[in-house]
């Protein structure tokens, strides 16, 4: 068991998840934006 | 006649459970069709390299130097990370970001279903991993084999052969895997959560921007992501720019089945019985599992969660599909709803999970590589 590691990695482990979320927000974000953007301008699907 | 047989006295029984490793593979590929694609090639690929003496991987005879068409393809495809970024193109091209597009907010549960990956990493830390490899072994949590490559390959990891088997027979085994585990995190009450689907149009210019916005934020925050995000994308890119649908067609079938049929073949390239017979391999395979588990884990509760905040009500069991299975888990997810209410179709909401899990999955794959490579 390597202890001293598994502390190093907890940081890593934080920074990783609020990093993702971070990009993802920023995605879902644009994706909101695109969409009010281009609503109604009759090329629908 | 000595010539016929001499070979037999270089057999060592560590190839001979090798053997019945790769049959293993081809049996459950064909009688339980358990990720076919990858793992017959694998289990056949696992014997070829494994012959006495096999002139299919590169080795030293009489002090020259013969290469290996196997280490060839390996050297070629996968330690310059070619393989995994080339089947992105298809990937992406398959892949149908509507429902996502059409309810952005699903994107979340991809995000949170990443904890696996950053769960694993510091378990595996703990069972005495070095940090790298830790990393690699953490990524089988992305639930996608070519993001598991891409990591391990990227981070030099001695475990590359365990981890994508670990990777794609999980994938595979995601049907058995996340049940028991969404189950036991949900009330019955929670599970019977209907969502109606909204059908909301998108616009071309929205699926067409889509895929360039997100290799641009991909690629500004986790500049080591921006090959697998970027070829993701082109993939997507084509199919949904309308111009060219035989590429699109051709990246989807011809393009992901030639690189597919390789890359099973090529993995073997690691399975030789000196390095992937060890304890670590079953400790690998464990922790795998142990990815999975807590992917699934994270998309629940975090579902469990934005009901707390929220008054328009999630099925906390859509949180699963985040993982990055596609679309296995967002099947999974379907079946679970109408097991408990046949009129509950969670299908659409699962599946917007589900893509969003595919697109997490290579940023987390990104951000470790910035955080250790």
């Amino acid at each position: 068991m390597n202890v001293e590691l598994f502390l190093e990695t907890l940081p890593i482990m934080l920074k990783g998840m609020v990093g993702i979320f971070i990009v993802i927000a920023a995605i879902m974000i644009s994706i909101t934006v695109l969409n009010k953007v281009t609503a109604g301008k009759g090329e629908k699907e | 006649m000595e010539a016929v047989y001499s070979n037999l006295l270089n057999l060592q029984w560590q190839q001979v459970v090798m053997w019945v490793i790769g049959g293993l593979l081809i049996y459950l590929a064909i009688k339980k069709d358990m990720e076919p694609t990858l793992l017959l090639p694998m289990g056949f690929g696992a014997i070829l390299v494994n012959l006495p003496m096999s002139g299919a991987v590169t080795q030293v005879i009489d002090g020259v130097e013969e290469i290996g068409v196997i280490s060839l393809l390996f050297d070629s495809g996968i330690a310059n990370e070619l393989f995994p970024l080339l089947l992105f193109i298809g990937i992406g091209a398959m892949i149908d970001f509507g429902p996502l597009l059409s309810n952005p907010k699903l994107m979340l549960f991809g995000a949170a279903a990443q904890f696996g990956i950053f769960f694993t990493l510091c378990m595996a830390a703990l069972f005495g991993f070095d940090i790298k490899d830790a990393a690699s072994i953490a990524i089988i949590g992305a639930a996608d084999g070519p993001t598991s490559i891409f990591v391990a390959n990227f981070l030099q990891s001695n475990y590359i052969g365990a981890i994508i088997v670990a990777a794609y027979s999980y994938m595979a085994l995601v049907p058995i895997v996340q049940p028991p585990v969404i189950k036991l995190l949900t009330t019955k009450k929670e599970r019977l959560i209907r969502m109606p689907y909204e059908q909301r149009n998108v616009s071309k210019t929205t699926r067409i921007l889509f895929p360039i916005i997100v290799t641009i934020i991909a690629g500004v925050v986790a500049p080591r992501s921006v090959a697998l995000v970027g070829f993701l994308m082109f993939g997507n890119l084509i199919r949904e720019c309308g111009v060219l649908g035989s590429l699109s067609e051709t990246a989807q079938k011809v393009l992901a089945n030639l690189i597919t049929l390789f890359l099973g073949i090529t993995v073997a390239a690691r399975m030789q019985a000196d390095a992937f017979l060890n304890p670590q391999t079953l400790l690998i395979l464990g922790l795998g599992l142990v990815a999975f588990i807590v992917d699934t884990a994270g998309g629940v509760i975090f579902g469990k969660v934005i009901n707390i905040f929220s008054k328009k009500k999630i099925n906390p069991m859509i949180g699963a599909a985040g993982i990055s299975a596609f679309p296995m888990s967002s099947r999974v997810v379907h079946k679970l709803g109408l097991a408990e209410d046949p009129h509950n179709f969670l299908l659409m909401h699962a599946a917007g999970a589900n893509v969003s899990g595919q697109i997490a999955s290579v940023i987390a794959g990104g951000l470790l590589l910035n955080f250790l490579g």
